[in-house]
């Protein structure tokens, strides 16, 4: 087992769990495939970089490369935590500010006319092309470069990893601060997911307002809050995934950020993992990122090695098209339709709605 | 800048964008498939004129080349941008095979284009809406990622790709020329697609687009419909792939998978495009090209440096060139915005059949009374 491999395909599928994710829940609530989804973590990791960069410059901090000794192994903090924390709020705040402006700015408005489904797909588009525009300008503004060059980073080619908390420990295992961040977030945002929906009322009202709004409107429900609350948490998603692509640029299949990376290359394996998940399945969708983001990893991997032909691992992002393809035609309901155990029921959406209307 | 070089450039640019509309406006238009891996059949015209093409220019230079016809045939691959630089010399002094060539392309990304949207039109039969959308997307992104990489399709490196074969050569001047063949095309595209709109076959189409279950009671194949719509579509999206790969205005000298499977140009354009002009609209599709290639090419491609140059972006600490490269982006997103508000049935609304003539019909009129009357 390759250790590096497998920290670094963690945090590839925990990025596109968190997008599939928002895909799925934007979905769910306004019907549309988001394709400017993977571009809001890229607004979210500028504005984050930024600010984490501001903060250093303010505080006068040069990063400290030097490993200490802990009890885990020689750990190397470069910044101190305040700077991390600026990153993930920031990021977050962000990648909400930007989910928002999309649905109240651009479709909502579309939707109250009675565009159909493809106008609103088409409007994604040119949300998405409008913000390759913003920051195409913004990564090449003389003052976002000088505040970046600062701590080294170059603005159209951006990346952190240098600056991730490292830990190496006696048994010379590289653990990077992000694999961590990764799975704890992902471990995280499954429960708080599982008792929001679950366990509060808000949670009653997001599904009755999912599984039929008229008659959730009827009962006095605030439909358009639910849905404001869902682009609210697929924005957060987001700007997580994004300032995961920040400091963990290179793993897997994950580039240096630019207007255009890694968003480009990522949409369509995040559209993926929302596909396997089910579409219409939160927690389908975390689960059909994680898988996709490992199988398009280890699968070429192993044929790789099984063949003795490296080249085949540059076709890794043909088999998550493959298995888009083989979930639409032979098993539309992905994921969350072939885990059909009373169990599982609970978990996986769909299915369980139908089990709660009958009682 | 020099003018003929700029009107060429701009007329190439409208007639590819018209014809890759126009094979959009049969499959998502017309039958309401929503084709969101348009750029894969456009991509098959530039893999015939990549490989096919320079198979046979290679196999005709080669005894001049001292090479046997088969030897040349295999270095297409093997040593591409030697080999096709000589070709390219040698070329020019054969009209004939030039023209056999040309010909030839056009029939084989045809067949081919038709061939794959007959594939494709497997998922077409069984997937609605936007899980349709997602699939063909998925699909298209799955066929680049294997052409960029597999040497045999498109060669060594994905960026440079296969060089053309410069068929045009022997006019002298290849330029205005290929903007002709393309200006061609797009005429003999406009006039089918119109044909084709008012006949009772593009009838049935928008017939079952609007309601299959009515199409289907009356007995007709939906089936037969939409794999038809996929066919003809694609084999038209793939004759723009040929014109863009033969323009030495627009693709250069060579063809590379990752231009010719560019998601961004040959899949969300046409569809801007498409909406722009009016979905099921053939008129729509033809004007919005011709606004959206005047204004593309002209101004912003051209200008774009010295429009940002006027408007002092440097002054406020914004790097001009890029300031350019946004600027294009912005001007797309904001006409498809707008479009979208203000006109959603786009700029010509889907018109009606024209069937028969008023004149006709009035004659059949006459004659069933004289009928009638005797």
């Amino acid at each position: 087992m390759d250790w590096n491999l497998f920290t670094s395909t963690t945090i590839y599928a925990s990025v596109l769990a968190l997008l599939s994710l928002g895909i799925t829940l934007i979905y769910m609530t306004t019907k549309v495939f988001n394709f400017a989804h993977p571009r809001l973590s890229l607004v979210a990791a500028y504005a984050a970089a930024t600010l984490m960069a501001y903060y250093a410059q303010s505080t006068g901090a040069q990063p400290n490369l030097t490993p200490k000794s802990s009890f885990l192994g020689s750990l190397t903090v470069p910044f101190s935590w305040e700077f991390y924390v600026i990153g993930v709020i920031v990021a977050m705040a962000f990648g909400v500010i930007a989910a928002l402006v999309e649905y109240y700015g651009i479709l909502k408005p579309l939707q109250r006319r009675g565009a159909d489904y493809l106008m609103l797909m088409i409007a994604t588009l040119a949300y998405d092309f409008l913000l390759v525009a913003t920051l195409f300008i913004y990564n090449t503004h003389v003052d976002v470069r000088k505040v970046l060059a600062r701590i080294g980073v170059l603005s159209t080619k951006m990346s952190m990893t240098s600056y991730d908390v490292t830990i190496v420990t006696s048994g010379g295992a590289f653990i990077s601060g992000s694999f961590i961040f990764s799975v704890i977030l992902i471990l995280l945002l499954g429960v708080s997911l599982y008792l929001l929906l679950f366990k509060t009322t808000l949670g009653v009202k997001m599904r009755a307002s999912v599984e039929n709004p008229p008659l959730a409107e009827v009962l006095g429900i605030n439909v358009e809050r639910v849905y404001a609350i869902s682009w609210i948490i697929s924005g957060l998603t987001a700007g997580l995934a994004g300032y995961l692509m920040l400091m963990a640029a290179g793993a897997g299949n994950l580039k240096p950020i630019s207007a255009t990376s890694p968003a480009d290359e990522i949409v369509v394996s995040a559209f993926a993992g929302s596909i396997i998940g089910g579409v219409n399945s939160i927690f389908g969708s975390i689960a059909g990122g994680l898988l996709i983001g490992y199988i398009e990893l280890y699968i070429p991997n192993w044929l790789a090695i099984w063949t003795g032909n490296a080249e085949l691992f540059k076709y890794s992002k043909v088999i998550s098209m493959l298995a888009v393809a083989i979930t639409l035609l032979f098993a539309p309901e992905g994921l969350a339709g072939l885990l059909k155990g009373e169990r599982w029921k609970k978990l996986f959406g769909r299915k369980e709605e139908e089990g709660v209307s009958e009682e | 800048m020099n003018v003929e070089v700029l009107l060429e450039e701009i007329i190439s640019f409208i007639g590819i964008y018209y014809i890759l509309t126009a094979g959009l406006n049969v499959k998502a238009g017309m039958t309401g498939i929503p084709d969101f891996g348009h750029a894969m059949f456009f991509a098959v015209g530039g893999i015939v004129v990549g490989n096919l093409s320079a198979r046979i220019a290679a196999a005709a230079a080669a005894s001049q080349l001292h090479v046997s016809s088969w030897q040349a045939v295999k270095m297409v691959i093997s040593n591409n941008t030697e080999l096709m630089a000589r070709v390219n010399e040698i070329l020019p002094h054969m009209p004939g095979v030039s023209i056999v060539i040309i010909l030839v392309s056009v029939i084989a990304a045809l067949v081919l284009g038709g061939l794959l949207g007959w594939l494709a039109s497997y998922p077409a039969l069984r997937l609605r809406g936007d899980y349709l959308a997602i699939m063909l997307l998925a699909a298209s992104e799955g066929t680049r990622i294997f052409a960029m990489y597999y040497k045999p399709l498109m060669g060594k490196t994905p960026t440079v790709g296969l060089t053309v074969p410069n068929a045009f050569g022997f006019t002298g001047n290849a330029g205005l020329w290929s903007t002709i063949f393309i200006l061609i095309l797009a005429i003999l595209v406009y006039i089918y697609a119109e044909r084709f709109h008012h006949s009772p076959s593009g009838r049935l189409f928008r017939a079952v687009r609007d309601d299959e279950a009515s199409a289907e009671a009356i007995g007709k194949d939906i089936a037969k419909v939409r794999r038809d719509a996929m066919i003809i579509g694609s084999a038209i999206a793939a004759l723009a792939g040929v014109a863009y790969s033969f323009s030495p205005w627009i693709a250069g000298s060579s063809v590379a998978a990752i231009s010719i499977f560019d998601r961004v140009l040959w899949t969300f354009w046409p569809w801007a495009l498409m909406i722009l002009g009016g979905m099921s609209s053939n008129k729509g599709a033809a004007l919005s090209s011709v606004i959206l290639g005047a204004l593309l090419i002209g101004p912003i491609r051209i200008y774009k440096n010295d429009i940002a140059a006027a408007l002092h972006v440097e002054s406020l600490g914004i790097d001009p060139g890029n300031f350019a490269n946004a600027l294009e982006y912005i001007l797309v997103a904001a006409l498809i915005i707008i479009v979208l508000f203000v006109k959603p049935k786009g700029l010509i609304p889907e018109y009606p059949s024209r069937t028969v003539s008023k004149d006709e019909v009035k004659a059949t009129i006459d004659k069933i009374a004289r009928e009638g009357a005797a």
